[in-house]
């Protein structure tokens, strides 16, 4: 539980393997004649390595969810490309390394919980007897274990939810896709959820995840991107960008007014007890805020990543 | 009353279907990878469309071979419990309130109450089971996209094409449940609505004392089931027992037996059901030359000038016959006798006694000029017409000895068949009368198949339809949304069933353009007899119908327009002709007439309608894969 509110910094995340590359990846969704609806992903550029937990982040529309779709094949790029494990996001090989919640719940309502999860693991061409041990692990895991024998289309929202994550992690992937996993569930489903995305990442897997709660992303993501209508505006390690560089907070205690400033220059003479110094943290929320408002006024920025 | 075409046999069939598969397949994918490949030059570029078109393509085949039958079946699954949720058992329930009912609504004085109750039956499956399957296939696959249910397959491992073969699959094994279930009912409802007995109409102490008397009594059954009998009974002696016996004369169709057992006042009169109807005959058939009347052999008989040019015909009282040579007649397959059945038709100059028939015979010829005997003694027949005329000839013949002249019985296995070839003669006696035959009209008839083995291959063809209509269905839904693909398809299986008619009106059109008309002759090679259709194509139609103009003359327009209307038709019946051939004869798959004429379905038949029906499966099966593997899901 204390996982999920103090964020373990992993190690440099930089020297492990890539495991997701998009290279100038655009699309634009076009009408049934070829005319151009909306340019829904511009030029995006990213690289997610193995062990990370990635966020996605960005107003409503502004492309997560396609290139969440591109990344997995069921969209085909404009232009440029996307590599999942290093090969084209449509080869049928990835699939078998990778876990996918999609928006919203697409299973099928006739079948009840257990046969959603057998159906899915069937088609990772699982033996009968892995796939009883893994849904029962997993059905234990989502708390469905008493409604596994009705059907969907008696769940509520979340507990569809649910039996979907259940079964984005059927084959036990190394590449995770959530996209906002935590819409429907209450604030335990939420923070379970917060919980397992740690713990999969402490188990090695990388999370690709898009989600609208900040405090949330704030909390497990170690990367973050920011999109704006399609364009990358921010990118960066998430405790970098919340540390606002250009300001400075000092930190001591039982001192008087006129103390505190003759000890700033006695600092610089005498390198005096200084409890702390450093930049204030701003919160994701606010972060947010400002570029989606900076890039409304000056569209077309490119944010460098940090 | 005799299958009007012919079966060739299996072994000949394979070799020329299956180059002529692997050319049309050949062609076809040529074609599909040179237009592929300029729809990606357009939109990428010629040097990359090469090498999308060329990866396409290639990545085909390791997909086909990492098929899994988990996953297929896993998918084959999921679509039949979809099926089931869509209500199929409804058209069960349909099925059977059908049957219940069906007694009010079939021609309960009908001929033929057996034909029209396996016509009925097998028409109300095809159309039930063909429509369903329609509806199953088209509308699946675009609801999972609409629904985006499909996100969750495509993106675990799993290859269209087998999203494709268990979507088939799926149906296919629902299809042929119902199919399966149909088709037991529907047994059930033929043998038993066709089964029924009668009682003498005469009182038995009556008919016992008659044939104390006489010997024999003659007599009728009681009118049952709109019909009545007239029956003869004696007393004959089988097995060393006294019986009374007897068999009504055919009338609907079939006869009763009827015996008299026990005597005095045990005795009890025990009428059979209904034999002879529900048949499954073997024919065998003999190849059929004409000789005309100064006995030289004639290409096709005399035309007498009537009726469909199928028959050829030959003069009463002349050199004329019928020579059928019979290929393999084995002692063992016939241990009795021959069993003929004929089905002469005859042409009168003159009436005659028009209830008595026409006088001909027949004899039996060995092949070899040289044999002791070269051929039986005529025997005679009464040739009548609309009834298939039985003529059994013993094994033991008389015939004439070559070298002494004298006419011996023979066995005419040993001396008459030379490894296995018999030839037939047929001639008509009545001069001035004449006898018509195709070679299908004259057949031994080996032992026959037990009907419900036969009634289950009807359905084999039913079935094999459903196959076809169900990976069509599938196919075109790759493609288009549901109710769209429900209409092509529907559209395409039309064209197919009206195959013979879009060739004659294709000709026709051809006819009218003088720089097309070479194209004609490849277009009617298979329906030359048929001929061309007058009237143009759709468009000119259109144009008549509302002018009523005769179809026999010019299109009455102005010269320009009906250049434009004519190059439309030809555009328009091309494509209609290239689908409507593209696709295996549905009309053939339908096994209907064979059962309901009480003829056994050839196997040599069931093996190619199989085979035909395996390799356009799977040609639509890799047509499909390509489509769903190009589009774009979440689009
Ligand atoms: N199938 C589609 N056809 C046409 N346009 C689409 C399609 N799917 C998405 N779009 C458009 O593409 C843009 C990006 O959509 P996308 O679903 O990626 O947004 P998102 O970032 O996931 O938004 P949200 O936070 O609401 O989920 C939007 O303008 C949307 O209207
Ligand atoms: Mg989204």
């Amino acid at each position: 539980m204390e996982a999920a509110t103090q964020p373990e910094v992993k190690g440099t995340p930089e020297t492990s393997e890539v495991i997701l590359e998009t290279r100038n990846l655009s699309k634009v969704y076009r009408d049934f004649w070829g005319r151009q609806k909306v340019r829904a992903l511009k030029a995006l550029d990213l690289e997610v390595r193995k062990g990370e937990i990635f966020g996605l982040l960005g107003p409503n529309g502004s492309g997560k969810s396609t290139t969440i779709k591109l990344l997995l094949g069921l969209l085909f790029p404009t232009s440029g490309h996307a590599l999942v494990f290093g090969k084209d996001a449509t080869d049928v090989s990835n699939k078998e390394r990778i876990g996918y919640l999609p928006e919203e719940s697409y299973l099928y309502r006739f079948l009840n919980a257990d046969e959603t999860l057998d159906f899915y693991g069937r088609l990772f061409d699982m033996s009968a007897a892995k796939r009883k041990e893994r849904i029962d692990e997993l059905l234990t895991m989502v708390g469905l274990n008493n409604a596994r024998r009705r059907q969907l289309r008696e769940y509520s929202k979340g507990m569809t939810r649910r039996v979907g994550l259940a079964s984005a992690l059927i084959n036990d992937p190394d590449l995770i896709l959530l996209d906002e996993p935590t819409t429907g569930l209450d604030p335990i489903g939420t923070r379970e959820m917060k919980d397992m995305i740690l713990r999969l990442r402490d188990e090695g897997k990388t999370i690709l995840m898009c989600s609208h709660l900040l405090a949330d992303v704030q909390d497990v993501c170690d990367r973050i991107a920011i999109l704006h209508q399609g364009e990358l505006k921010e990118l960066g390690r998430v405790d970098t960008l919340l540390t606002v560089q250009d300001s400075t907070q000092i930190r001591a205690d039982g001192l008087s007014k006129e103390a505190e400033e003759e000890i700033l220059a006695v600092i610089e003479k005498h390198g005096g007890s200084l409890l702390s110094i450093e930049n204030p943290r701003t919160t994701l929320e606010e972060l947010f805020l400002k570029i989606v408002r900076e890039s409304e006024e000056r569209p077309g920025r490119r944010a460098s990543g940090r | 009353m005799t299958l009007d075409f012919e079966i060739t046999p299996f072994g000949d069939w394979v070799g020329i279907a299956l180059l002529s598969f692997g050319i049309t397949v050949l062609i076809g994918a040529l074609l599909a990878a040179f237009l592929s490949y300029v729809f990606c030059a357009i939109r990428h570029g010629p040097i990359e469309a090469f090498y999308i078109v060329g990866q396409t393509g290639a990545a085909a085949i390791p997909d086909f071979i990492a098929t899994s039958p988990r996953r297929v079946i896993a998918i084959a699954r999921l679509a039949a419990k979809e099926a089931m949720r869509r209500r199929v058992w409804v058209s069960l329930v349909v099925f059977f309130i059908v049957l219940l009912y069906a007694q009010w609504f079939l021609d309960q004085g009908s001929e033929h109450p057996g034909k029209l109750h396996i016509a009925f039956v097998m028409t109300a499956t095809s159309y039930l089971v063909l429509g369903l399957s329609l509806f199953l296939s088209t509308f699946s696959l675009p609801d999972d996209i609409k629904n985006r249910t499909i996100y969750t397959v495509v993106t675990k491992p799993v290859r269209p094409n087998e999203i494709v073969m268990g979507r088939i699959l799926g149906f296919a094994g629902i299809g042929s449940l119902l199919i399966l279930v149909m088709c037991l009912a529907s047994l059930a409802f033929v043998v038993r609505g066709l089964h029924h007995t009668h009682t003498l109409s005469s009182d038995l102490n009556i008919i016992l004392q008659d044939i104390e008397t006489d010997g024999f009594w003659q007599g009728q059954t009681t009118f049952d089931h709109h019909h009545r009998h007239s029956i003869r009974l004696e007393r004959k002696t089988i097995d060393g027992e006294s019986v009374i016996e007897g068999q009504t004369d055919l009338a609907m169709g079939h006869v009763h037996t009827v015996q008299v057992t026990g005597d005095g006042e045990d005795a009890r009169v025990i009428i059979s059901g209904p034999e002879d109807q529900l048949l499954a005959r073997v024919p065998m058939f003999g190849e059929l030359s004409f000789f005309a009347r100064d006995g030289k052999p004639s290409k096709e008989g005399i035309n007498v000038g009537e009726e469909w040019g199928y028959r050829g015909y030959i003069e009463g009282g002349s050199l004329g016959r019928f020579e059928f040579d019979f290929p393999d007649v084995k002692a063992k397959d016939f241990p009795d006798g021959l069993p003929f059945e004929l089905n002469i038709s005859v042409f009168r100059t003159h009436k005659g006694t028009i209830t008595r028939g026409i006088l001909g015979t027949i004899s039996l010829v060995n092949i070899d000029p040289n044999s002791e005997y070269v051929q039986s003694s005529p025997i005679h027949f009464n040739a009548t017409e609309f009834v298939v005329d039985k003529k059994f000839i013993p094994r033991k013949i008389g015939a004439r000895n070559r070298k002494t002249g004298e006419i011996d019985e023979i066995d005419l296995f040993d001396e008459l068949v030379s490894d296995g070839k018999l030839r037939v003669v047929i001639q008509c006696s009545e001069r001035g009368q004449y006898f018509g035959a195709a070679q299908r009209d004259v057949y031994l008839r080996a032992a026959d198949q037990p009907f419900w083995s036969n009634f289950i291959k009807g359905f084999m063809g039913i079935w094999l339809q459903m196959l076809i209509v169900t990976t069509l269905g599938v196919t075109f839904s790759t493609l288009l949304s549901g109710p769209v693909a429900m209409m092509v398809s529907s559209g395409v299986i039309v064209l197919g069933l009206c195959r013979g008619f879009i060739d004659q009106v294709f000709g026709g059109v051809l006819d009218k353009n003088n720089v097309l008309s070479f194209l004609r002759g490849i277009v009617m090679r298979e329906h030359e007899l048929e001929g061309v259709a007058h009237g143009g194509g759709p468009l000119e139609s259109i144009i008549r119908i509302p002018s009523q103009q005769n179809v026999m003359i010019d299109l009455d327009a102005m010269p320009w327009l009906t250049n434009i209307v004519q190059f439309v038709d030809i555009g328009l019946m091309a494509v209609m002709y290239a689908v409507a051939n593209g696709l295996p004869n549905l009309g053939r798959l339908n096994n209907s007439v064979f059962v309901a004429q009480g003829f056994n379905v050839d196997n040599s038949l069931l093996a190619q309608q199989c085979l035909t029906t395996a390799a356009c499966c799977s040609v639509l099966i890799v047509i499909s894969y390509f489509c769903l593997k190009t589009r774009e899901i979440a689009a």
